[in-house]
């Protein structure tokens, strides 16, 4: 237990200030912000998995996000069933279809698998924009829970089950987006460290080791990528539930894709603390450039973001995580008295 | 009506293959998937425009300032940017294009506004030659032409110059490169500024009729992965001959299927092709 | 070396961090919550599952009381969100809701009270406080949430439809009244695409209005011009305004006797419309609708001169039309047939004193004439200081209740004033058909006092 504590001390300090902040900052700009980070960082560790682990780009998320951001929203506004389920179900579809898609796709390597990935989320994004029953381009817009079904709220299950996603309850709604994201935040770091990680690590640092030591690699690649797709799934349900309004070129395009890659690589590529340190900077960043500079018009929140993007990689190409690990060896060694303990 | 849809598509095709040739040199040669091609474009785009708006030279004609001057661009984002993360592991390097891509991008916007401007009057107009019934778009015709003599003049400077074949030798092996005494550091800048040059002369060509706003190239550079990756990587023959496919397949399709499907059928087609040649039409 | 790296990286981490807190820091207001709350959440953290219970009950109210705590500033906050940035052209829509600022503020020499008066309320000045959504409809729902958090008492933007929705469907979870200037999808007011539908008012037409003029327009060419026109077409662009634009065409075009010959989307990102021209030539349409923005627009009026297809009008919904660099497009490419929906044209000026006037102050920030958009963002802060002054108080609801009720003095427009149905539609049909005679938007229809021009067929 205390190996634990000590071992994710960041993990703990990080829910911590996650459950303080909203209750001490209760502007709806700071809780959406969170919620955003909370959000992306989901599909973040998601991402990881695939990539940061199993070594498989892939540039295509916004395929298993939009998914489950249309399930639940589908699931919801014609049958009145809850996201919770909805959620589950988009996560089941998206990973049978991220099961079906790479059964073959696996044998490309690098690029070209990575430039697959893109073209599946494109292909979704169309199929989506063009699908009446989903509204075509027009999109869902999600009807407020209490008018969707009145009697809700009559059991405490019931409310539960309900209004813990209904983003007009913007605290709860957070807290549960919070409890989510430790869910698939303790799951992706139990996965490393145990021996499934260790064969996706194996395949990304070599195909052929991998199979000297008898595994499949193309089953544990598919593994990792049916998880992914379900962890992505969830965050695309969590999205529709936040803007509670959703269409294809919302949730499907190149540029969704790209956040997730942008938050994790950020943060650190294949560390579980790579998503949600990507996504509080990136973030808070945003929204600080935006405060500060967005209303001009100028685009110059961007400009500057993206100079500090390659500015981080320029320095430290693990990411923030690679600063992280390099403040705390030089605490730890300056502990030791300049003793090196490696 | 099919043959004009065809000629359509092969025009458009050419363009896209204009675009493709630059990145395929960075991306295949190089192994660093540049997020900011796109936005090279757009750099050119508009640096043809406002040399067509201040002093009226016409795009075309600028053309040869364009490619000098993105040349210089690819370079220096080599020297400042690049050069630092071509070793860093997994995907660094193309987090920093990314952030590149967002500078470059967002400046036009600081600079020109989001307005969009057009070429007006251009020397070669949308105008058509008539040919057997068909239009023939002048203005996509001179780009086309462009593209061809632009794919055989990089092809021919990877075959037949020193530089060329070191560039070569460098992408087959870096470290064996080096041990024949090729500055590999040198080679990378000339490649990245050459990527650059292609993408110069693109926007040039293409200044004349494409409306120039900060998200202008975005599709262009999409489809530009695509193409290179059809193509195969590295190899500059396959994306011209992948942007012709690209073009025919779109104009078909979006003709027989419904315009709002062409894309779709686009990347479709990739992952077809990629499942029978899973290193691309032309790949080694 | 590697040490000024190593150096760089910690000095850049300590920056960011202070980043973040200053970030926290100042968006916070002065409230802090009592610390007992933040010790009863603690020691939850084992069993996530039932974190959302705990706070459920103490959110709303506090949110609502800092709202209403902040409105005490001199100025009355007004909000707008607009595309800033991206790809439309946001900064014209901004100049033309700071006119209407500086109209309501100050004293202006013009036989209308609200501009010679000095504010409103007795001599309350408003400020409008602009946001940029990017053109992206998930931006637009933080953008908005953050101006209702700072206390605005009515918002308006938000230019593209998708954008409109999501502004709307949080100013309903605050109680705030909206008006929106310039989005013209129908579905925005037709009581039963969304909910938010008693806080919204729209100042432009829609579709559905548009499509009716746009018939009649053609019936009065093929009667009074003998244009001869029965086949018609659309190209769409294939989002909210797209679809709607092009539901209504097809409704009208059958209730109006025509033949609809091709209905053809596309995807508002594509690179070339050459494909979609030669599907509309092919269809033998005698007339073409468009429901497309100022970049699609402008190719495809190019893909349509490069294929020698002149059809006798080329009729657009809202959108890229009123754009000024589609006038110098269209002159360029010599073609007249363009015509479209407006709020407005500077030809007008001779004959509304009141617009000419404020196209005279849009002029001198922005060195063009007032487009249709523009104006109606103009006219949407313009209403939302009537319905202030009417309602007699800052209080949102008061203006909400005002804004529904009442009829709108508005001397800029060719209707004189404004109404919203319950739904939130303006239903003094606001828009004139204009075309594009020469680079200039004459307006052609209705045929009245206000027509500066004989169509022209071509």
């Amino acid at each position: 237990m205390v190996n634990i504590m000590k071992k994710y001390s960041l993990a703990f300090v990080m829910l911590a200030a996650f459950i303080i902040i909203p209750l001490a900052v209760r502007t709806t700009d700071v809780h959406n912000v969170i919620i955003y980070i909370l959000i992306y960082a989901m599909v973040g560790e998601a991402w990881n998995l695939i990539t940061g682990f199993t070594g498989q780009t892939s540039f295509g998320h916004a395929a298993y996000f939009g998914i489950g951001a249309y399930t639940s929203t589908v699931m919801l506004e014609y049958f009145h069933i809850t996201p919770w389920i909805g959620m589950l179900a988009g996560g089941l579809i998206s990973a049978a279809l991220a099961f079906i898609i790479n059964f073959k796709m696996f044998k490309l390597k690098g690029h070209y698998f990575a430039i697959a990935t893109l073209c599946v989320a494109e292909i979704l994004k169309t199929i989506f924009s063009k699908w009446t029953w989903v509204g075509a381009g027009d999109g869902i817009a999600l009807t407020p829970i209490t008018a969707l079904i009145p009697d809700v709220g009559k059991s405490a299950v019931a409310k539960l089950a309900w209004l813990s996603l209904d983003v007009r309850n913007r605290l709860p709604f957070l807290y549960t987006t919070l409890a989510v994201f430790c869910v698939i935040f303790i799951i992706c770091a139990a996965l490393e460290n145990s021996r499934i990680g260790f064969y996706w690590k194996a395949i990304r640092e070599s195909h052929e080791v991998a199979e000297s030591i008898g595994i499949n690699p193309r089953n544990y690649k598919l593994l990792a990528m049916c998880l992914s797709a379900f962890f992505a799934s969830v965050g695309g349900t969590f999205f529709a539930q936040f803007f509670k309004y959703i269409d294809a070129i919302t949730v499907f395009p190149l540029s969704v894709s790209m956040i997730f890659v942008l938050v994790t690589v950020l943060g650190g590529l294949g560390n579980v603390y790579g998503p949600i340190i990507g996504s509080v900077i990136y973030y808070s960043l945003d929204l600080l450039m935006r405060r500060l500079t967005g209303s001009s018009g100028t685009g110059l929140d961007q400009i500057v973001f993206g100079a500090l993007i390659v500015l981080v990689t320029c320095t430290e190409p693990r990411g923030i995580m690679g600063i992280v690990d390099r403040i705390r060896l030089k605490l730890a060694a300056g502990k030791r008295g300049g003793e090196s303990h490696e | 009506m099919i043959g004009q849809i065809i000629i359509n598509g092969l025009l458009n095709g050419f363009v896209y293959a204009l675009v493709a040739v630059g990145l395929s040199l960075t991306w295949g040669v190089m192994d660093i998937v540049n997020f900011a091609h796109g936005e090279f474009l757009l750099w050119g785009m508009y640096g043809a425009f406002w040399i067509w708006a201040l002093i009226g030279l016409d795009p075309l004609l600028s053309l040869p300032i364009m490619v000098v001057l993105i040349f210089i661009l690819g370079v220096l984002v080599y020297l400042i940017v690049i050069r630092r993360v071509l070793n860093a592991p997994g995907l660094t390097a193309l987090l920093a294009t990314f952030g590149l891509s967002m500078v470059l991008k967002n400046l036009t916007q600081f600079f020109w506004t989001a307005n969009y401007r057009n070429v007006t009057n251009p020397l070669v107009s949308n105008k058509s030659l008539k040919l057997l019934g068909m239009y023939i778009r002048q203005d996509y015709l001179v780009a086309a032409a462009g593209a061809l003599l632009l794919t055989i003049l990089v092809m021919t400077f990877m075959d037949k110059t020193k530089t060329g074949v070191a560039i070569k030798a460098t992408s087959m092996n870096k470290q064996a490169a080096q041990l024949m005494g090729i500055d590999t550091n040198k080679i990378y800048a000339i490649t990245f500024g050459l990527s650059g040059a292609c993408v110069g002369a693109a926007a040039a060509l293409m200044a004349s009729f494409t409306p120039i706003y900060p998200e202008a190239c975005a599709l262009y550079s999409t489809l530009a992965f695509v193409i290179v990756a059809l193509g195969g990587f590295g190899n500059i023959k396959g994306a011209l001959f992948a942007g012709l496919i690209i073009g025919v397949a779109e104009a078909l399709g979006g003709y027989l299927v419904g315009t709002s499907y062409k894309y779709m059928i686009v990347f479709i087609i990739y992952l077809v092709v990629i499942q029978i040649r899973p290193r691309g039409l032309f790949g080694w | 070396m590697k040490k000024t790296r190593r150096l760089l990286a910690l000095v850049l981490a300590l920056a960011m961090t202070a980043m973040m807190t200053a970030c926290g820091g100042s968006s916070a207001p002065a409230e802090t919550e009592a610390p007992a709350e933040t010790e009863a959440a603690a020691p939850e953290t084992e069993a996530p599952a039932e974190e959302a219970e705990a706070p459920a009950e103490t959110e709303a109210p506090a949110e609502e009381a800092e709202a209403a705590e902040e409105v005490s500033g001199d100025a009355i906050p007004i909000g707008a969100v607009l595309p800033l940035t991206g790809s439309s052209t946001g900064e014209f829509l901004k100049a033309a809701m700071e006119v209407a600022e500086d109209i309501v503020n100050n004293s202006h020499d013009l036989d209308w009270d609200l501009a010679k008066n000095e504010g409103i309320l007795g001599g309350q000045k408003i400020k409008v406080t602009f946001a940029d959504h990017q053109a992206s409809a998930d931006i637009a729902t933080t953008e908005a949430a953050n101006l209702l958090d700072q206390g605005v008492v009515a918002i308006t933007g938000a230019y593209n439809s998708g954008c409109s929705a999501s502004v709307a469907t949080q100013a309903l979870e605050y109680g705030v009244p909206m008006v929106c200037g310039s989005s013209s999808s129908a579905s925005l007011t037709d009581g039963t695409t969304y909910t938010f539908g008693p806080i919204f008012n729209r100042v432009a037409a829609n579709d559905e209005q548009e499509s009716i003029e746009f018939f009649e327009y053609l019936k009065l060419l093929n009667e009074k011009y003998d244009a001869g026109i029965k086949k018609v077409s659309i190209a769409w662009i294939n989002n909210s305004y797209g679809i709607h634009a092009d539901e209504m065409f097809r409704k009208y075009a059958e209730e109006n006797g025509f033949e609809v010959a091709a209905s053809v989307s596309y995807e508002a990102t594509a690179t070339s419309f050459d494909t979609e021209a030669a599907q509309i030539k092919d269809s033998g349409a005698d007339a073409v609708f468009q429901a497309s923005y100022i970049g699609d627009l402008t190719l495809f009026a190019q893909a349509y001169s490069s294929l020698e297809f002149h059809p006798k009008a080329i009729v657009c919904y809202c959108g890229g039309f009123q754009d000024a660099s589609f006038a110098q497009v269209a002159m360029d490419l010599g073609v007249n047939a363009y015509a479209g929906g407006q709020a407005c044209t500077a030809q007008l000026s001779d004959k509304l004193p009141v617009f000419a006037y404020v196209n005279e102050l849009y002029k001198a920030k922005t060195g063009q004439d007032i487009d249709g958009p523009a104006l109606e963002e103009f006219a949407s802060v313009i209403i939302a200081a009537q319905a202030i002054d009417a309602a007699g108080s800052t209080d949102p609801e008061a203006i909400n209740a005002a804004l529904k009720a009442g009829e709108f003095e508005a001397p800029y427009l060719i209707t004189q004033k404004v109404h919203f149905d319950e739904n939130g539609q303006n239903d003094i049909m606001p828009a004139v058909v204009t075309q594009l005679i020469d680079g200039k938007y004459e307006v052609v229809y209705p045929v009245d006092e206000y027509t500066t021009s004989e169509p022209v067929v071509e």
